[in-house]
């Protein structure tokens, strides 16, 4: 059987040339008290997907500036309302049962924003549905898990020094002993917890991202992934260990080298900051990393058996470095190097990214419509649901 | 279709024109047809002897498409990717070459964005403005932004955010203190003789609080709740002059509404930063929100200068001691002395004491 032909994801973005448009961006901006950034967000949008590339065709960004600006308008409205006294208790609720309506409208709005060689990307996600995805699977595991957890609690402190019978009679220093007596239960009962809270997520997770990829069409033509949950929950559970493990191992390294070189006792404060906040930057990255990998391997766009496919080669360390010496650089540059890392993170995840054509490129064909909603966009701004080029 | 079109010329077809009449401007580029993804090399000519667009497959010479030049739109240089032209009927034309800028009259916002986004000596000025107008925006519009909104909001507003805070001060202190009612009346006659040698539009009604707290401090919520510890009202019990200077330094607070502008100068700059480095990624993020929070602080600073000027100016005019606010400072200056080390006046909320010390001794001069 014929092997489909590979076509990378090139990026030709350059540094210095995004640099010049983005202190352009930011002086039109600065000196406009803000209005040119509904602007200024169409020329980013619109520099690194022009630059983006499959198969020698680029990417576009078509939403309009004055749509934007609109869109911001309405934000900036209702977030000050939202702290009116008096008016929050109405408003707050309200944006909440309108939320997942206006999750759908943003990421159609993106996507038929979107196009790819003259070709739009369109997204079909249904509203009802959006409703149960968003709000009702959420507020139901929510419910599910709070039940779980305070029976683990139970059962696992049943008949030990810690149940309220035994508890009754005892001062705050004896609650204290009591609770000290039991951790290794109270250790067990967390991780259970965790573990179970853990799962839920990844079950709402991989809810919500079938349904925003499942809803997309390039051309008319679905994109699918039918990814099983056994892999999620992997990449999830690999994720959360790695950050611990290696948030643990960084954090006691400082703690070795603070003891060595300053005093001991002032080493636990850096261990600790370097522990929780290496543990999270680390695992948030892995599972980001993780599930990208896993949602192009499993993507297929078409219909039937002729389906394009896609692959992601991107590496959780590789990440971490690019994102941590970012960082680093921005700092140490007041936020002059921002463009020079984005070029780099953004070109890093194109060229790890693939698409194994079936068939032709040339054989895309479908309705070019123009969408323009100002409420859509609001909502756009704050979501990250824009599928258009997936990076 | 025009069969007879020869690439290779500059002539337009089949017509004898003398030398040096005016040719077509031909730029060579990809087409791509309406909501199709196949890209066919193609040129786009601009003939003077119709005034016509002509978009000509470049394999064949066959004439794929026509149009007034107005109908179709040459989008704005970005940096060095292709130009692309918008055809009506939504085909698209790509191009490298630059001459298709002289197929189009260009409007001038599309001429002028993308020599501001060449780099260029352009480019320095630009930052240096970036940084002149930034500091301004933060320095002059963002604080009388703040204070208009300030002056704005209504007073029923305020009340109701003085409940809400008071109903979480609550979850962690008593606000009933068991001091001596004798000294809470005490406290509140100091406050009383305060509030009537404020100018009446500033006499709302002013709430006292005595939090079960053994640190000395005190507070004051928008809405005109003030809140002593037990601890300043005991370490000052027989310095009445120095609990009214902090009390006259908290009515400060409530009658300039510098929590509120507070609250409004944080959003500014928050949106300032926000506006000039947009989104920068989930890392970084942290550190712009935390560089935000550094930044209003400097604002914080001066409203405990402005409160400190006028608890002086009121306390006198109430008949206390106005050296009494000093005496307050000397004495926490003294013990926060014995404790160790303050952390540096940019990281604090307030003013070191040191430096309020000095100024409240040079009005009093």
């Amino acid at each position: 059987m014929k092997r489909a032909p590979i076509y990378p994801v090139e990026f030709r973005g350059k540094a210095g040339e995004w640099f010049a448009i983005w202190i352009a961006n930011v002086f039109l901006t600065v000196v406009t008290l803000g209005i040119y950034s509904a602007w200024a967000k169409v020329r980013f949008k619109k520099y690194f997907y022009q630059n983006t590339y499959v198969g020698g065709r680029n990417f576009d960004y078509h939403g309009r500036p004055k749509n934007i600006l609109i869109g911001r308008i309405i934000v900036a409205v209702v977030i000050a309302l939202s702290y009116v006294p008096g008016i929050q208790v109405v408003v707050v609720p309200v944006l909440i049962l309108l939320m997942p309506a206006a999750l759908v409208l943003s990421a159609r709005f993106n996507a038929r924003n979107s196009s790819w060689a003259n070709v739009r990307f369109d997204f079909m996600g249904k509203i009802p549905r959006a409703y149960v995805i968003y709000l009702i699977y959420p507020a139901l595991a929510y419910v599910a898990l709070i039940v779980f957890v305070t029976a683990t609690f139970f059962v696992v402190t049943k008949g030990s020094s810690l149940e309220p019978s035994q508890l009754a009679g005892l001062s705050d220093t004896g609650k204290l002993l009591a609770l000290l007596d039991v951790w290794p239960r109270l250790l067990l009962a967390f991780v259970i917890s965790l573990i179970v809270a853990l799962f839920f997520v990844t079950l709402l997770f991989r809810l919500v991202q079938l349904y925003a990829v499942n809803g997309h069409r390039l051309a008319g033509l679905p994109f699918s992934i039918d990814a099983r949950l056994s892999e999620y929950l992997g990449v999830m559970y690999l994720a959360v260990l790695l950050g611990a493990v290696g948030g643990a191992a960084l954090g006691l390294v400082v703690f070795a080298l603070s003891a060595v070189f300053v005093y001991w006792t002032a080493a636990a404060l850096p261990a600790l900051v370097v522990f929780s906040y290496g543990s999270l930057i680390l695992g948030y990255i892995a599972f980001r990393v993780g599930v990208r990998n896993l949602l192009f391997r499993n993507l297929e766009l078409g219909r039937g058996t002729k389906c394009h496919r896609f692959r992601s080669t991107a590496q959780v360390l590789e990440v971490v470095g690019i994102i941590v010496t970012n960082a680093i650089a921005v700092s140490l540059s007041f936020g002059l190097m921002l463009p020079w890392a984005k070029i780099r993170y953004y070109r890093y995840m194109a060229e790890n990214t693939f698409v194994l054509v079936e068939g032709n490129l040339d054989d895309f064909a479908g309705d070019a419509q123009d969408y323009q909603n100002s409420v859509g966009e609001a909502y756009g701004d704050f979501e990250g649901l824009d599928l258009g080029i997936g990076l | 279709m025009n069969t007879e079109f020869d690439p290779g010329a500059a002539q337009p077809p089949g017509a004898a024109q003398p030398p040096g009449a005016a040719q077509p401007l031909c730029v060579s580029g990809q087409a791509l047809r309406y909501g199709t993804s196949a890209v066919h090399e193609a040129r786009l000519e601009l003939r003077p002897s119709d005034g016509r667009l002509y978009l000509i497959a470049q394999a064949n010479k066959e004439q794929l498409f026509d149009c007034e030049p107005r109908q179709a739109k040459l989008e704005p240089a970005l940096g060095s990717t292709p130009r692309r032209v918008k055809l009506p009927g939504g085909h698209l034309f790509v191009t490298q070459d630059p001459n298709i800028a002289r197929l189009f009259p260009e409007s001038r916002r599309a001429r002028v964005v993308p020599i501001l986004e060449r780099f260029s000596y352009l480019s320095l000025v630009m930052l240096v403005g970036i940084i002149l107008a930034a500091w301004m925006i933060w320095r002059t519009a963002v604080p009388m932004a703040a204070h208009v909104a300030a002056w704005a909001t209504p007073q029923s507003w305020l009340d109701r955010m003085d409940q809400v805070s008071l109903a979480t001060l609550r979850q962690g202190w008593s606000l009933d203190s068991d001091l001596p009612s004798a000294q809470k009346q005490q406290v509140q006659g100091l406050l009383d003789n305060l509030v009537a040698a404020l100018p009446p539009k500033d006499r709302i009604g002013y709430d006292l609080y005595f939090a079960d707290a053994s640190m000395i401090n005190a507070f004051a919520l928008p809405g005109g709740s003030l809140v002593v510890t037990d601890g300043l009202v005991e370490e000052f019990a027989a310095d009445p002059d120095a609990i009214a200077g902090v009390l006259a330094h908290e009515l400060g607070h409530v009658v300039e509404r510098h929590g509120l502008k507070n609250v409004y100068s944080s959003a500014g700059t928050y949106l300032l930063v926000l506006a000039m480095f947009g989104d920068v990624g989930p890392i970084f993020e942290d550190v712009l929100v935390n560089t935000t929070v550094l930044l209003d602080l400097a604002y914080s600073r001066e409203y405990e200068q402005a409160a400190d000027d006028f608890g002086l100016a009121l306390a006198s005019k109430a008949g206390f001691e106005p050296s009494g606010l000093i005496d307050f400072f000397e004495r926490l200056n003294s013990e926060a002395g014995q404790r160790g080390v303050a952390p540096p006046e940019w990281l604090s909320t307030h003013p070191s004491f040191k430096r309020r010390l000095e100024r409240l001794r040079e009005q009093l001069r």
